[in-house]
């Protein structure tokens, strides 16, 4: 689970502004790692699903994927937020606001 | 206390008296063949954590012990390593565990390193099938071919490493058949089975007694169903249970669990699709999912998800949460790689 947390471009999230860019940088790479690299991180679609309809992953890579986003920025993923794997976008900003969340 | 679905077993004065590498005629423990032929019996999958020269399983295939063990690691890593790689190619938890070896320090390690894991002392082998965590607790079909079901899931896993290009091309080569059923009064143990074993593909974490499971099966406005799966490799038997509670609109699946053999297969998809398609024949608007989040079944509320469902703000609350599909407005589709046979009610098997 932990191997796709542990990204070759450690950014340390409790000391760091977050901005929207390296959020989305991070994510575009955990979410091609997840899809075995399938996509590679910069062809990614930011606006179609992460299931089926749109990157077509499963449920054993979605739970790898949430294990590393959460492990990622140390946040948690509530089944409220499922609406993240809509889409990247609605992926980033949820990360974007749960860090805002966490530093204030 | 949970029962044990893995004993991993030490080699050197563990299966036999001495060390094989110093010593080249050692000595088999007596009864060892025994226990580890009951263990097999009783459906329980047992590997190998030594720290020896590969060599070692030379000793372990001449001595005709070799049917008994999958994925057995015989290298210089720390224990803790080799179970927990033994542990991930079967897809089974830590806690299933069991790890015998004659050095105190090997299991003072391992139970520092993996404290869900038990350990015993080999000095106890004898008593290993004794113990109530080694029972099989329900004897049915499924659980006494355990052990060749690994053996067949190690294969798979080999051919679907060794399979180039997606893995739908892969989960198609296998040709699943999936076949669902309402239940009847034979597959009752195999339930309970599953509600007792299943960790992370079961949707409440609750585990219902055998009286409380008879006491669905008997109510009027509940009904189980199960599914069992084939594909070219084997038989899976029964491994996916489902309760419904009705009512005049909807489905309701209070249960859901699928054996954790069988994750990432597409089983749940296909399994749900059936109900689906059940509900809507007959005549009901709604198939919605109780979901009760646990720390190891979140699997579970993301295929709901990935199939569509809504979480359902007015019927969920801190406890649990209720998935629901609106089938008025689309079904849910069953992967293109499994083939759905359903069983009618009074067909043989």
């Amino acid at each position: 689970m932990s191997e796709l947390g542990d990204l070759d471009t450690a950014i340390d999230w409790g000391t760091l502004m977050s901005s929207r860019e390296a959020i989305e940088t991070d994510i575009r790479a955990i979410v091609s790692r997840a899809l075995d690299g399938a996509i590679a991180p910069e062809d990614l679609p930011t606006d179609v699903p992460v299931f089926s309809g749109g990157l077509g992953m499963d449920s054993m890579s979605g739970i790898e994927l949430l294990t590393a986003i959460e492990e990622r920025f140390g946040i948690y993923i509530d089944d409220d937020n499922f609406q993240i794997f809509d889409s990247l976008d609605q992926m980033i900003s949820f990360v974007e606001s749960s860090l805002e969340d966490s530093s204030e | 206390m949970a029962g044990i679905k893995c004993v991993i077993w030490d080699l050197d004065n563990t299966l036999w008296d001495g060390i094989c590498l110093e010593d080249p005629e050692v000595q088999l423990r007596p009864g060892i063949t025994d226990v580890l032929a009951e263990l097999k019996e009783r459906g329980l999958v047992q590997s190998i954590a030594s720290k020896n020269e590969e060599k070692a399983l030379e000793f372990v295939e001449n001595f005709g012990l070799m049917q008994y063990f999958v994925h057995p690691q015989v290298n210089w890593d720390p224990k803790e390593d080799n179970i927990k790689r033994i542990v991930e190619t079967l897809n089974i938890g830590l806690d299933a565990v069991a790890f015998v070896d004659d050095n105190p320090f090997e299991r003072e390690s391992v139970q520092a390193m993996l404290p869900e894991v038990r350990t015993y002392d080999a000095l106890d082998y004898r008593k290993l099938i004794e113990l109530p965590e080694f029972q099989l607790n329900y004897d049915t079909p499924e659980a006494r071919a355990r052990g060749r079901m690994y053996v067949e899931e190690a294969e798979r896993k080999r051919l679907e490493e060794e399979h180039e290009g997606r893995r739908e091309a892969f989960l198609t080569s296998l040709d699943m058949v999936a076949t669902p059923w309402l239940a009847d009064e034979d597959d009752l143990p195999r339930i309970s089975e599953l509600v007792t074993r299943t960790n992370q593909f079961n949707s409440t974490g609750i585990r219902y007694s055998d009286e409380e499971i008879l006491e669905f099966f008997r109510a009027k406005e509940m009904s189980f169903h199960v599914c069992s799966l084939e594909d070219k490799h084997g038989d899976y038997g029964r491994c996916g249970v489902s309760l419904i509670r009705h009512e005049p609109d909807a489905w309701n699946i209070e249960i859901l669990l699928l054996s954790c053999r069988v994750a990432g297969r597409g089983l749940g998809t296909a399994f749900l699709s059936h109900l689906g398609r059940l509900a809507q024949e007959s005549g009901c608007r709604w198939l919605r999912a109780k979901y009760i989040r646990t720390e190891r079944n979140r699997q579970i509320g993301l295929l709901y998800k990935i199939m569509g469902f809504e979480k359902d703000q007015n019927l969920s609350n801190e406890e649990s949460s209720v998935f629901v599909f609106d089938l008025s407005k689309g079904s849910i589709e069953c992967p293109s790689w499994v083939t759905l046979t359903p069983r009618s009610i009074g067909e043989p098997s």
